[in-house]
């Protein structure tokens, strides 16, 4: 998948997510979102795994920092 | 206005301002499109969804005007941060305001034994327990002989059932204790199924055991029968587990959170009382109207026809345990009436029917008119017809009824009216057995009724007799059932647990009374419950409540010469009464007024808005003779 797509269905999921639109970056981390908390992180992950059918393994979700490293995570996959 | 669009619901305030009672209206809409869609949510982010809507028709039109405020508490193992929105939302659907308090992560079992723990002191009325197969404290060894592996079964429910009695004892809280999901893996194989030693085996005999050692205030939530129906696979995601102790997968966390509400719901008076059914292709296949006795698919001989006599069987079931069935159908009624009486393979005979409505009119009209019949309100109706325009009509001109979809395959409809969990009960007494013959019975009296020139005759001719007691121990349970489920004729709503009447019925400051009734027809069992605190100079009457099956029998006026009579034994000037009002309980606002009561003075510290007291002189007070010969 295109870079500008897998953004454009990222923030998608995220505004499902969260009831609206977000901005996102790559360095955005969930400091930088109201309502990211932990529950809300379980969600998104669950969210994004379902969109981009493909299900992270428990160390990936661990490692994750910021959204580019999601992004990146995804890219191969889709 | 859409009955499916809450959110256009919300958007019509200008109507609400000009009509007011059309705000009721589209509250009631907004609420019981918000209540199904709740119970069709199939994983967490659409619960998360709904719970956006809910806090938005909450500020538009503040609570749900029916709902009851339940306190609960929350215990579970691991992580209840998921858990916690999905339940709330599932016992709004129930017609519940709940108010959760969340133990402490992972402290489960101390939060239950601690006096002083934060669970013990929100003292809830219901205590919601999850525990995982990964918090059993004790299994098997390898090679352990099979009485040693039932030992280590009993102490394991032991141990899980300990810690709810000391927090009912404490706080009277009743617990709903989840059983367990077995772990996802077999290391043995298959040779698991015969070795006692086995995890999968033993959870098995735990469940089964806990089902045994359970006391009357557990409710088992049985996590084993919905895992035994939608697969293990599903049930717990172990990835999340070990992120953040999760104990259940996304698309677990609504079912867990429904099956709870529904247990809540049949505790607290909140579940349905009446199935209403359809006739043609609901019970039967085919019309009976035009295709005649014989053209009708019921039955062997035809694959749907069984399908057909299996869901009849299955209802059949319910009207067994305490389930009222109704016939709503656009026919004539001999027609209707035809394949009950005449036909081979109906498992289904009239008189498992407690009200049989056929004509031409809307089936809201019938629905009313059922409801009217047996006293009862909308919201203790299901409406099952296969007709996908009857549905619709129902939902639209009666909110308050629950309509569950109903596809085109009659091999489905077993699973889809007992997936919504509508007529829970916590537990099955006598009366329930019975209830379906008693409403019949009630029918055949309304005929007396029209027979009789004067009320008094037609009383007369009832032959009624009643036994008037203290509460006695076989009586707890449906007297307690009672004081929970009876909305109409109850005075003060007040609901209480079995422990509650147990201790009144052993306290010497409290005055306990049963009535029980029986006619012509036959036996109406416990119908009548009354508790009164034996004041200095008075008998404050505390509770008085009777089923709405012996209305206007003169039961109201026995008591009263009753209670004259024991306040004049024990030398008390007064009896004094209060009404509460509530949603369900209009009919009874004049009760004390009609029996001969004066307001009282004042209003008293601490009674709730609206209520109204009364009083009466016991010395000037005259019994009044009552058509009914009394017993014992």
């Amino acid at each position: 998948m295109e870079t500008d797509l897998l953004w454009k269905k990222l923030a998608e999921v995220f505004e499902q997510v969260f009831g609206e639109p977000i901005e996102l970056a790559p360095h955005t981390t969930a400091a930088d979102v109201y309502g990211w908390d932990s529950v809300k992180n379980i969600e998104l992950m669950v969210a994004v795994e379902r969109a981009f059918k493909t299900r992270f393994t428990t160390a990936e979700i661990s490692r994750l920092k910021n959204v580019g490293e999601l992004a990146a995570l995804l890219a191969p996959r889709s | 206005m859409s009955v499916d669009d809450p959110a256009r619901a919300v958007s019509g305030v200008d109507d609400e301002r000009r009509h007011p009672r059309a705000a009721g209206e589209s509250s009631a809409r907004a609420w019981s499109s918000l209540r199904e869609r709740i119970d069709a949510a199939a994983d967490f982010g659409h619960m998360q969804a709904l719970a956006r809507e809910v806090r938005a028709v909450r500020e538009r039109f503040g609570a749900a005007p029916d709902a009851r405020v339940l306190r609960a508490a929350l215990l579970c193992a691991g992580s209840d941060q998921l858990l916690r929105g999905p339940l709330e939302l599932a016992l709004i659907a129930r017609g519940f305001e709940p108010q959760v308090h969340s133990a402490p992560y992972d402290r489960v079992v101390p939060e239950l034994l601690d006096g002083a723990s934060s669970t013990s002191r929100f003292a809830p009325e219901l205590a919601i327990v999850l525990h995982a197969w990964q918090h059993v404290p004790r299994w098997p060894e390898p090679g352990d002989s099979l009485d040693r592996v039932r030992a280590t079964a009993e102490e394991v429910c032991r141990w899980f059932l300990e810690p709810c009695r000391a927090l009912f004892e404490r706080c009277g809280s009743e617990i709903v204790l989840a059983n367990f999901a077995p772990p996802p893996d077999r290391p043995n194989g298959n040779l698991g199924a015969k070795l006692a030693s086995d995890r999968t085996n033993f959870v098995r005999r735990v469940n089964v055991m806990l089902g045994d050692l359970a006391p009357d205030f557990v409710h088992l939530n049985d996590v084993a029968g919905i895992v035994e129906r939608r697969g293990l696979d599903g049930w717990q995601d172990l990835v999340w587990w070990y992120h953040a102790k999760h104990p259940l997968s996304f698309e677990a966390l609504p079912v867990f959170a429904r099956n709870t509400a529904a247990i809540a719901a049949a505790r607290f008076g909140r579940a349905r009382k009446c199935l209403v059914l359809d006739l043609d292709n609901t019970l039967w296949g085919g019309v009976v109207a035009d295709d005649g006795l014989e053209g009708i698919r019921l039955g062997e001989g035809s694959a749907d026809g069984e399908a057909y006599k299996a869901f009849q069987k299955y209802l059949k079931e319910l009207a067994r345990r305490g389930v009222l069935l109704a016939v709503c159908s656009k026919n004539e009624p001999a027609q209707a009436r035809l394949p009950f009486e005449r036909h081979p393979e109906c498992a289904l005979s009239l008189e498992d029917f407690a009200a049989f409505e056929a004509s031409w009119a809307p089936k809201s009209a019938g629905l009313r008119a059922i409801a009217e019949r047996l006293n009862l309100g909308l919201e203790a109706l299901v409406f099952f017809d296969d007709n996908p325009a009857e549905r619709l009509e129902v939902r639209a001109a009666l909110p308050q009824v629950a309509v569950p979809e109903v596809s085109r395959e009659p091999a489905d409809f077993l699973r889809q009216l007992d997936d919504g969990r509508w007529f829970e009960t916590v537990g099955i007494s006598a009366d329930d057995r019975a209830r379906a013959a008693s409403y019949r019975v009630r029918e055949a009296a309304e005929g007396l009724r029209q027979a009789a020139r004067t009320p008094e005759e037609f009383l007369r001719s009832l032959d009624m007799r009643a036994r008037i007691a203290p509460f006695s121990p076989e009586d707890v349970e449906r007297i307690a059932q009672l004081t929970n489920k009876t909305n109409q004729f109850n005075l003060t709503t007040r609901r209480t647990t079995r422990a509650e009447v147990e201790r009144r019925a052993q306290d010497p400051r409290w005055l306990t009374r049963s009535v029980r009734l029986s006619d012509r027809f036959g036996d109406h069992g416990l119908i009548a419950v009354l508790c009164a605190r034996i004041e200095s100079d008075a008998l404050e009457l505390e509770t008085w409540l009777m089923s709405c099956r012996v209305m206007e029998r003169g039961v109201e006026r026995l008591l009263l010469n009753h209670l004259i009579e024991v306040a004049r034994a024990l030398s008390l000037r007064w009896l004094r009464g209060t009404y509460v009002p509530s949603e369900r309980n209009e009919p009874v606002r004049e009760h004390y007024a009609r029996l001969g009561f004066k307001p009282a003075q004042g209003a008293r510290d601490g009674s709730p808005a609206g209520a109204t007291h009364w009083e009466l002189d016991v010395a000037a007070a005259r019994p009044a003779h009552v058509p009914i010969e009394q017993e014992g």
